[in-house]
């Protein structure tokens, strides 16, 4: 869990220095702009926006929203800045896949009051299933796109991109990557300013029926704002130009780029030699600045995560120069085209394609080669929390599939049970992206593939996006076990609530959306709520829901185990830890190898559980057969 | 250039070592320095966290190059020996936390003996004096007091406070300092023997 920056930016007055998280910057950017609605749905890395915001929601008179998906979350902010109220969109790259539907449209019709989206990037998928460059979303809906180089230039980008868009009546795009989020710098608070917007709805179908000739209207409109964005992003504080004007090679780069480039010039002593453009604007792109940089030098290289977006934009204004200007980047392989960068691979690249000395060269090879004989590897391993429900629950199912010798494709979803892939679970067979495992078993079901099916999902994902598909299933009559993992939570992104629980992003009682009722009223055959933690029971009905036919339901309700964890430290509560007696352990090693707990390890041939780890589960007791497996005090966790 | 300085935190999750780089970081800007850390976490899975901390008159990136930090401090010893083989400058320093979570069954000694290989240690059984201090959650904190204890610490302790009374609540923080002061007295006893 990342630590919160709540306290800082809350406190703090403007002026003052304090060293906060960049998703703890953003949270502060949209306090200075008195943003008044504020939604996403929980996806890393770039949760804590939020989380680092709820705390003093209601203190700066901010509406915060879980949405139950991102296109949702997009609708409610947009429609509230129609609506004059300024607010903000944050969604993880993915997520705007999502929302880009309403995007599309919505732009069209454009904001009365400021609408900022942040669309967090993941290079080298770091903190989330891929990597995708979001910058393409601003281009097509035709918005301003900004790329942060720092938790400061974030911060002043929020405040900066509200007062554009209300100028211009338009979303602006801000894409800040994971570096900048998972990483804290010294920030320097800005005012905090008073918002006088009151809502108000102008009835205007021109504006806000987007369909037919109005939208073609509007279109056009999108575009005449273009001129004005040209404007902004050529003049705009966010671009930086360190050039002399005598420079033969120079380098264009953008967002934390721009630093890993000042490092690298640093350690090859070459700062003065070399003219650096940095763009904090990539959408429309500032061609003059380009050109700018283009007229002096004869070489550039051009430093960018993802995709050649901007190299691509200077390949085309380097042609129109006709000067015959040398461009090094991802198109001709000189920097990899996936994953993150880093300052060594750009320090490489420099020196090797300008000949520049290098200063350093030392290694620690034998070390390395030691090491490796050590056979440290399976350390590594990720595996489920302690006590997490998810083990227990894809443990009862591997037992029931064993039991009826079947053969079975088991499809699965975003969420921690995508573990369940790795040793000793070893079940999973697909996973893509939110709410595609039901889909993707209802493909593989018309394709007529002779295994059977189970689809697993979250209870939050469900929600999401596994609606329409279990619909589709009961619709097109497909053969399927649909097997929802209730962990009461949204747990890989740092538990947050959902419609399931009764819980407002703000901690607030609401009404609890049922899943059980949800299910049933798709139109599925069955449907049953285990607690998988009784292995036994779970087990027996599983084995009998296998061996059925049609749109069969199970959901395997039990609460994640940090969320219990988070309790029991919230309320000081004294907890007990299961030990091993070794009297009795026969080291048969059936836990450690059924389970893969990581409280679990071997001492002198025997097993045993550390106790600060153990989750208190109690499944390695029904999975004994010795009795070896009892229960004990714990120290205090203060 | 002035001198920035680097250092690495490596620790399972839930040794907490995310906190020492928030304290860090905030203590560095109480000190009027430029800072920016770069934190690699997988929350909240059960695995290996890392973070990079740099700061000084003027930091650019948040990533510490390989081979040129300065001290690496690990929570998890099985776990952190390869990325201080990559990371560690020739003359650096690393503080080592002798009780392993990851393997307390088999011995330490040939891992501990090449981390002796890269450079200077200093170890300490952090979780043993976290417990002395009041509960084994606070070896981060015993290792924070290792860092101050060392040779050349690079940020004051009263800086360190500063920025544990503005993030930890009241009825914890004599716990912290308790801890912090642990971790240094070792290591001074340590250099003095
Ligand atoms: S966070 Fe919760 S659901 Fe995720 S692995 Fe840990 S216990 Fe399981
Ligand atoms: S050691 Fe046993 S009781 Fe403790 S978390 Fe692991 S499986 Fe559960």
């Amino acid at each position: 869990m990342i630590e919160l920056d709540s306290q800082l930016i809350s406190k703090s007055n403007t002026g003052n220095q304090v060293a906060v998280s960049g998703n703890a910057a953003l949270a502060r950017g949209l306090i200075e702009s008195s943003v008044k609605v504020v939604t996403s749905y929980p996806g890393t890395p770039c949760a804590e926006v939020l989380e680092n915001l709820i705390p003093f929601g209601k203190q700066y008179g901010i509406y915060i929203e879980w949405s139950v998906n991102e296109k949702v979350a997009f609708e409610v902010a947009a429609s509230a800045a129609m609506a004059g109220i300024r607010s903000a969109f944050i969604t993880k790259h993915a997520g705007m896949n999502w929302a880009s539907d309403s995007l599309m449209a919505m732009s069209y019709a454009g904001v009365k009051s400021g609408m900022v989206i942040i669309s967090a990037d993941d290079p080298g998928a770091l903190n989330s299933p891929i990597e995708q460059d979001t910058r393409f979303y601003a281009r097509m809906a035709e918005i301003l796109g900004l790329d942060p180089a720092s938790a400061q230039e974030a911060k002043d980008m929020v405040v900066s991109a509200f007062e554009i868009s209300e100028k211009l009546e338009l979303p602006v795009f801000i894409r800040p990557s994971n570096r900048i989020l998972y990483g804290r710098s010294s920030l320097s608070l800005g005012k905090i300013q008073q918002s006088k917007n009151k809502a108000e709805f102008y009835k205007d179908p021109s504006r806000w029926i987007i369909a037919g000739k109005n939208a073609v209207c509007r279109h056009q409109w999108l575009h005449r704002q273009q001129q004005q964005l040209r404007m902004i992003v050529e003049q705009g504080p966010f671009n930086k130009l360190e050039m002399k004007g005598d420079e033969k090679y120079g380098i264009i780069t953008t967002g934390i780029c721009y630093y890993y480039v000042k490092d690298a010039l640093q350690s090859l002593d070459i700062e003065n030699k070399i003219a650096i453009l940095k763009l904090g604007y990539f959408n429309p792109l500032p061609e003059d600045m380009i050109r700018q940089i283009l007229q002096v030098v004869e070489e550039v290289v051009v430093v960018e995560e993802l995709e050649p977006f901007i190299e691509e934009g200077v390949k085309k204004v380097a042609s129109e120069l006709k000067k015959g200007i040398k461009i090094f980047g991802k198109l001709n392989g000189y920097f990899p085209e996936t994953g993150f960068y880093e300052t060594e691979m750009i320090e490489e690249t420099i020196k090797k394609r300008w000949n520049f000395p290098s200063k350093k060269s030392l290694s620690r090879d034998t070390i390395k080669r030691e090491l490796k004989d050590l056979k440290l590897a399976p350390y590594q391993q990720i595996t489920f929390c302690p006590g997490c429900p998810h083990r227990a629950a894809l443990l009862v199912l591997k037992r029931a599939i064993a039991k009826i010798k079947g053969d079975f494709i088991i499809t699965t979803d975003i969420g921690c049970y995508i573990i369940g892939v790795f040793p000793p679970l070893s079940l999973l067979d697909t996973v893509f992206c939110m709410g595609a495992s039901i889909g993707v078993a209802c493909g593989f079901y018309q394709a007529g593939l002779k295994q059977n099916l189970i689809a697993t999902i979250g209870d939050s994902t469900f929600l999401h996006a596994g609606i329409p598909a279990l619909i589709n299933c009961c619709y097109t009559g497909v053969d399927i076990l649909v097997y929802i993992l209730d962990n009461r939570t949204v747990a890989m992104t740092g538990l947050q609530p959902h419609p399931g629980l009764g819980l407002t992003a703000q901690a607030e009682k609401t009404k609890v959306i049922d899943i059980e009722n949800i299910v049933k009223s798709c139109g599925v055959d069955y449907v049953r709520v285990i607690d998988q933690f009784n292995l036994k029971e779970a087990e027996d009905v599983l084995t009998d829901v296998l061996k059925m036919k049609g749109q069969r339901v199970v959901i395997a309700r039990h609460t994640c185990a940090q969320v219990i964890n988070k309790s029991i430290e919230q309320n000081k509560q004294q907890t007990r830890a299961y030990k091993v007696n070794p009297e009795k352990c026969k080291y048969c090693r059936r836990c450690i190898e059924s389970l893969g707990c990581p409280a679990m390890y071997v001492k002198d041939n025997k097993v045993a559980i550390n106790e600060f780890l153990c989750g208190n589960c109690g499944l390695c007791v029904q999975v004994c057969t010795q009795g070896a497996i009892i229960y004990s005090a714990r120290e205090k966790n203060a | 250039m002035p001198k920035v300085r680097e250092i690495i935190l490596t620790g399972l999750r839930f040794h907490g070592i995310l906190k020492i780089s928030q304290i860090l970081a905030q203590a560095a800007v109480n000190e009027r320095m430029d800072v920016k850390t770069a934190e690699f976490t997988n929350e909240p899975i059960m695995s290996i966290e890392m973070c990079h901390i740099r700061f000084g008159d003027k930091v650019y990136s948040p990533l510490i190059s390989k081979g040129n930090c300065e001290v690496f401090i690990c929570l998890e010893p099985v776990s952190a020996i390869e990325v201080a083989a990559d990371y560690l400058s020739m003359d650096g320093l690393m503080i080592i936390n002798t009780s392993s979570t990851l393997s307390p069954a088999t011995s330490l000694e040939p891992v501990l003996s090449l981390f002796d290989q890269l450079g200077r240690t200093i170890k300490l059984d952090a979780l043993e004096l976290a417990r002395k201090a009041g509960n084994v959650y606070l070896a981060n904190f015993v290792m924070l007091g290792a860092l101050l204890g060392s040779k050349d610490p690079p940020l004051k302790i009263e800086n360190i406070t500063r920025a544990i009374k503005n993030i930890k609540p009241p009825d914890e923080i004599q716990a912290c300092l308790k801890a912090i002061d642990f971790g240094m007295q070792s290591v001074i006893k340590q250099s003095n023997s």
